[in-house]
């Protein structure tokens, strides 16, 4: 089913959205597998240059809300608007041209491409990529191909990317593809980044990293973050709001200690 | 037996072109496509076609400029091979993995009937004779020796270009894709442009071999560009190893030479060339258990 973007929404989301407002803005996103319904009227939004957490149990729509705000998956119904701009019905590549970054959960990099040229693919921008660009700017290519490199071996050393960076990206340890995914964002020079579970799997030197590296885009190079996690004292570390989704709905939001510190929400998180 | 070692240059380099332009689609962008033989043959036909006309008011009509020199024909090959792989990239690579295979089969079937049944434009079975050799400013390409030299600068031309290609930023989102589709497009790539531009690439280059080997046999039939030089075209890259630049070469070098030299061997004239497909078949097998990023490659095709 196409999702149902009523004029209404639209032009109220479109008109509310200034540079001041909300980066993204997610309005009663709605989403079915079959007789399940994965996400059932979301409405959330992630705030400029702040980091914005969605947290709730396994199965609560998490994942699933994500892949709807980045094209992997056609919502049923709602929006979503970035920067005034709605994103209904743009492909995945579309969305990230538009400056919208994603780390998938279980990261995704191209193993047969070394850890380098995993970057090196982000740092160029989408124009140099296509098969016109490279016919026409066969001149002066070794230069603009040293300095890409420079900028990747930058992004990798801000994440901290274990060397040799010339190896297969397949061969590197778990944590170390998750910092890698990060390289590849900053390289990407987006504007709002989603991230799936950026400290699962990693270990706690890598997560003290991750959270340094998340504060300085945010500080330094005016990124937006939304991300999803289970380890809900990076959350409280990190976030400045927080999203408690639960059966696909919203269950709380607002400031992130007060969402995390209500017994009610608690329970559902943790048990307690 | 020089003779004989100087068509098998030819062919090398006719193969090579084929070899390293299928490898950009398949080595590189990580798609399967049992077509290229179709895009060889488009080649071949538009090529002679253009060159002495189809001798058929219809094919007359078709070729505007029907007569042309040979460089302007051997254009004409890569260029309607090129559209050709354009217009089937624009169907097929609206699927996605054995989708997208069998497509491209179909393609290939659909080539071949037409060419095959076409009679009034290409002559059908019966073929097409008496195609010209090249002569390019002024240099009359005759002698077995002089084709050896002219493949060969052809191949200078046509393979540093997919060389540059394959070290480009195109290139790299192409592997980017070839490795993982979705993570790619996170990053901007699009999947449709980039391997519906490496088709057309390979297609037009096929063209070119295409155009090679019809000026070089000069008779083309339909047999030539079947289903089955599809496969003989996807084995050779499986065999030597797809995704670099070495891969290509030593399949193409192995297809070609190992039957010659089995020939040499002294099996049975009436036994050779069953045996000889057995071992190929065997070699296919042995590879894929061993070595399945083929014996000089370095991505292993799923």
């Amino acid at each position: 089913m196409e999702p149902a973007i009523s004029n209404t929404i639209s032009g109220h989301l479109c008109s509310s959205v200034v540079e001041s407002g909300p980066l993204l803005v997610i309005e009663s996103l709605s989403k079915r597998f079959g007789e399940v319904a994965v996400l059932r009227g979301v409405t959330a939004a992630v705030g400029r240059r702040e980091i914005t957490a969605f947290v709730g149990p396994n199965g609560a729509g998490k994942t699933t809300l994500f892949h709807a705000v980045s094209g992997d998956i056609r919502a049923d119904g709602g929006a979503v608007v970035m920067d005034g701009v709605s994103l209904e019905n743009k492909a995945p590549w579309q969305v990230a041209r538009m400056g919208l970054g994603k780390l998938f959960q279980d990261v995704r990099i191209f193993p047969n491409l070394s850890v380098l040229e995993n970057t090196l693919l982000a740092v160029y921008p989408a124009r140099e990529r296509s098969l016109a660009a490279t016919a026409m700017r066969a001149i002066g290519r070794a230069g603009r191909i040293r300095a890409a490199k420079e900028r990747a071996r930058e992004c990798l050393t801000m994440a901290g990317v274990e060397e040799p960076w010339d190896r297969p990206a397949g061969g590197l340890s778990f944590g170390n593809q998750k910092l890698l995914g990060l390289a590849r964002l900053v390289a990407g020079d987006f504007r709002l980044l989603l991230l799936d579970e950026p400290t699962s799997g990693v270990s706690p030197a890598m997560i003290d990293r991750i959270m340094r590296m998340l504060r300085s885009l945010v500080r330094d190079h005016g990124v937006s973050i939304a991300l999803i996690e289970h380890n809900f004292s990076f959350v409280r570390e990190v976030a400045e709001k927080t999203f408690l989704l639960r059966g696909g709905e919203i269950m709380d939001s607002g400031d992130t200690i007060k969402v995390m510190d209500k017994a009610e929400n608690r329970e559902v998180l943790i048990g307690l | 037996m020089e003779n004989y070692l100087l068509h098998l240059l030819v062919m090398l380099g006719i193969y090579s072109i084929l070899a390293y332009s299928l490898n950009l689609v398949t080595g590189y962008g990580g798609l399967i496509a049992f077509c290229h033989a179709a895009f060889y043959g488009i080649g071949a036909y538009a090529f002679t076609l253009a060159s002495i006309g189809g001798g058929h008011r219809l094919a007359d009509a078709v070729l505007v400029s029907a007569l042309m020199k040979f460089p302007g024909a051997l254009l004409v090959g890569g260029m309607v091979a090129a559209l050709a792989a354009g217009l089937i990239g624009l169907v097929s690579l609206r699927l996605r993995g054995d989708f997208f295979i069998f497509a491209t089969l179909g393609f290939q079937m659909i080539v071949f009937a037409v060419l095959y049944n076409w009679t009034e434009l290409a002559r059908g079975a019966f073929g097409i004779f008496g195609i010209p050799r090249p002569q390019v400013f002024g240099w009359q390409v005759r002698e077995l020796w002089e084709y050896v030299l002219f493949v060969a600068a052809v191949n200078a031309l046509v393979l540093p270009v997919l060389f540059l290609l394959y070290r480009s930023p195109f290139g790299l989102a192409l592997q980017a894709l070839r490795d993982n589709e979705r993570a790619a497009e996170s990053l901007g790539v699009s999947a449709q442009r980039h391997h519906l531009s490496a088709l057309v690439v390979a297609g037009g280059c096929a063209g070119f071999a295409g155009a090679l080997y019809a000026s070089y046999v000069t008779y083309i039939d339909p047999t030539s560009f079947g289903l089955n030089e599809s496969i003989f075209l996807v084995s050779l890259l499986l065999l030597g190893g797809s995704g670099n630049r070495v891969g290509p070469l030593v399949g193409a070098a192995m297809m070609l030479f190992l039957p010659e030299v089995l020939r040499f061997v002294g099996l049975p004239t009436t036994v050779a060339p069953n045996l000889r497909e057995i071992i190929y078949g065997l070699a296919l097998i042995v590879l894929m258990f061993v070595r399945p990023q083929g014996l000089a490659g370095s991505y292993a095709v799923r």
